[in-house]
């Protein structure tokens, strides 16, 4: 019975660490992103119902789960010969076999002096025998493949832990130029994900929006932050990090209103509103206490103003020497409000009378909408993406290579042979041309 | 465009053109220069267009299907030459007659679409878009040269040049896909500085996936299961479209983070 059991896991193993399940499973990944995933995409389907099918679709998980088994089944047992292989250098005493095929050059140099040209090409170390030298270059660099092995299921796994567990935490808020604030959960405007909000203590010194000449394409989107550790400049892919797991990205920006409302009884004050007036033109409404009463102000915001035949315009999509076009409306108990301005073009600094009230125009600010993203798997993912890059990098780009020279008939045979791309004639012949020219 | 660029890009693709003309029309290659030396005049051109574009944009040309026409022929144009002169025969196989015959096309098709000078976008300057589109490039020559040379594994009927493509198979689907693993693992740490997530599974990136996984499939059938000869040549063969949709798909369809044809809207 023992024996069968025995029999029957070490079958079970064997097929699951075989090459051609490994080669099954990422076809049956390719497949599924071509055939579910790519008409999907092309049919427009939200992103976020796109991230949701790969994360959690049953084929998908199947996939996941079978190649995260079939890569610890596959690479575990080789990575002991692939370490063996790496440490394995030739002794001086023990004859290497020589290969049928190599390059030959018709002469026979002292030994010693091929091992010094064999070493200043690469062949750092080089080992003379009895009628041979044998070199190698990159001895290590086969542990690449476990390094790159190791990375995946470590990107598997941390990625998955974070979004089965959903320990992560995305949200949004505003700051206003000049604006300081204790960001916690009653300041974010969204909020994603069931790890705890993220505190922030924070106030934006500028933001800066700049657009090129006189066309819609975004060219500078940054904002100078006060952080208890500093001033931070934040852009849009240069985002602050409170720390390794946190992001603080710069997404989007508006135009904000400063006004300042003179009463001579009841509320009075400067107030800023953000508003959604962006691109000039756009139109917004918000609402303003002064004195005793109630009004509603309609706002245009033209930036980089022109006046184009008596119309309001924009040069550009900066906001550079703006204009406010504003009409004004007193709150009725009723419900009809009573117009009180109608689209009258202000400057900063211009005033308008009101019923027993002043409204004066003190600018156009810039406010950023910030997200912020709490990452617990940040930090394993970046340094898990570098193990995976330095991985294939090494054992790709600059594999182990093996030199073998060794002397018969007054002739000497040169073959050079990598381990990943096999006989390597072009370094042959050069190594063949050092030999000639010291021969 | 300006006159001076126009002249250059002239002269790179005519040059690019007599070059692929000499190949295909040499039947020995000893002592056959005329090719290596259309490739280079036409990298020299190409370069001289890129650095024009780069003094006046302030970015190197990676900006729309124009520009990136542009740095993809001469990734392409100088793998030929690394071939060219990594062995004398290479000059006219059909290994580098097939993967010459790319530059010209991906020039005239870059004609296509705007050449206006624009600035980069925000999301475009950094360091990391710059090393993301260097490994792009890069990884698509390599990438479209180990294919090349699977086209031709099939078609020469010379055995004698079997064994030098295999080779060039082989070592172009590791540096390749070396180089892929590069663009990707680059683009994904911007996307996280950009968007905090790690990957979009937009278009261009399920696009990506699936040709990384498809080389990693290759590669694992040579170095694991030993597959030689016109079974590998097969399939990398089969992995072109994908290729030419990982890198290419984003100039034709819109709905895409890689899509950078922009129209500019002007002010009202």
């Amino acid at each position: 019975m023992m024996a069968r059991l025995a029999r029957i896991a070490d079958l079970v193993y064997h097929v699951v660490s075989s090459a051609r399940v490994a080669a099954a499973v990422i076809l049956a990944w390719i497949l599924l992103l071509l055939v579910w995933i790519v008409p999907f995409v092309f049919y427009g389907i939200p992103g976020s119902r796109i991230q949701a099918i790969i994360n959690r679709e049953p084929f998908f998980i199947v996939v996941y789960v079978a190649l995260i088994i079939s890569t610890v089944a596959c690479i575990l047992p080789r990575s002991i010969r692939v370490v063996r292989r790496a440490r394995r250098v030739v002794g001086r005493d023990t004859a290497p076999r020589f290969p049928s095929a190599s390059t030959v050059v018709a002469s026979a140099p002292d030994l010693a002096r091929v091992a010094n040209a064999v070493r200043r090409a690469g062949f750092h170390q080089a080992v003379i025998g009895e009628g041979w030298v044998w070199g190698v270059r990159n001895r290590w660099t086969g542990l690449g493949t476990l390094f790159f092995h190791a990375s995946f299921l470590v990107i598997a796994c941390a990625v998955g832990v974070v979004a089965y567990a959903g320990s992560g935490f995305t949200g949004e808020f505003v700051l206003t130029e000049g604006e300081s604030a204790l960001v916690d959960s009653d300041a974010y405007i969204t909020m994603d994900g069931d790890g705890a909000p993220r505190q922030l203590d924070v106030g934006a010194v500028s933001i800066e929006p700049h657009f090129h000449e006189d066309v819609l394409l975004f060219t500078r989107l940054e904002a100078t932050l006060e952080t208890p550790s500093g001033l931070k400049r934040v852009s849009v892919g240069n985002p602050w990090h409170p720390d390794i797991l946190t992001n603080v990205a710069l997404t989007d920006f508006g135009w904000s209103l400063q006004v300042t409302g003179d009463a001579s009884a009841g509320t009075t004050g400067t107030s800023v509103y953000d508003l959604k007036v962006f691109p000039s033109g756009t139109k917004d409404r918000f609402e303003i206490n002064l004195g005793r009463d109630t009004y509603f102000v309609d706002v245009r915001v033209f930036g980089d103003y022109v006046d184009r035949d008596g119309q309001p315009g924009s040069r550009s999509f900066n906001a550079d020497n703006p204009r406010v076009l504003i009409s004004v409306w007193r709150a009725m108990s009723n419900g009809e409000d009573r117009l009180l301005i109608d689209n009258e073009l202000l400057a900063p600094g211009d005033v308008v009378e009101l019923v027993d009230a002043t409204l004066r125009i003190d600018g156009v600010l810039t406010h950023g909408v910030f997200q912020v993203t709490h990452d617990p798997a940040r930090a394993v993912v970046l340094f898990a993406l570098f193990l995976g890059l330095l991985g294939t990098v090494v054992r790709l780009l600059f594999p182990r290579t093996e030199l073998l020279i060794w002397q018969s008939d007054e002739q000497t045979h040169v073959h050079v042979r990598s381990d990943v791309y096999g006989r390597q004639a072009p370094i042959e012949a050069r190594i063949s041309s050092i030999i000639k020219r010291r021969g | 465009m300006t006159p001076a660029e126009m002249v250059f890009l002239a002269i790179a693709s005519i040059a690019s053109v007599v070059s692929l003309v000499a190949r295909w029309t040499s039947k020995d290659s000893s002592g056959a220069q005329a090719p290596t030396i259309g490739a280079l005049v036409a990298i020299a051109g190409l370069t001289i267009v890129a650095t024009l574009r780069w003094i006046a944009t302030g970015h190197p040309p990676i900006f729309g299907t124009y520009e990136n026409s542009i740095a993809s022929s001469i990734a392409v144009l100088c793998v030929v030459v690394w071939l060219d002169l990594r062995s004398v025969a290479a000059v006219t196989s059909w290994h580098t007659r097939l993967l010459a015959a790319w530059a010209p096309l991906t020039l005239a098709y870059g004609q296509f679409f705007a050449s206006t000078r624009l600035p980069l976008t925000i999301s475009e300057r950094s360091l990391w878009v710059d090393l993301h589109v260097t490994f792009a490039w890069a990884a698509y020559a390599v990438l479209l040269s180990a294919s090349m040379a699977g086209v031709a594994r099939l078609i020469d009927p010379d055995e004698n040049h079997h064994e030098m493509l295999d080779a060039s198979i082989v070592r172009g689907i590791g540096m390749g896909f070396a180089l892929f693993t590069g663009v990707i693992v680059v683009g994904s740490v911007y996307t996280h500085e950009l968007f905090a997530e790690w990957f979009r599974w937009e278009i261009v990136e399920v696009f990506s996936a699936a040709t990384w996984l498809a080389y990693g499939l290759a590669l694992h059938a040579r170095l694991i299961s030993g597959w030689r000869g016109r079974r590998l040549a097969w399939l990398v063969i089969v992995v072109v479209p994908l290729l030419l949709c990982s890198f290419w798909s984003w100039s034709i369809y819109q709905n895409t983070y890689h899509f950078f044809d922009i129209v500019p809207v002007p002010a009202f």
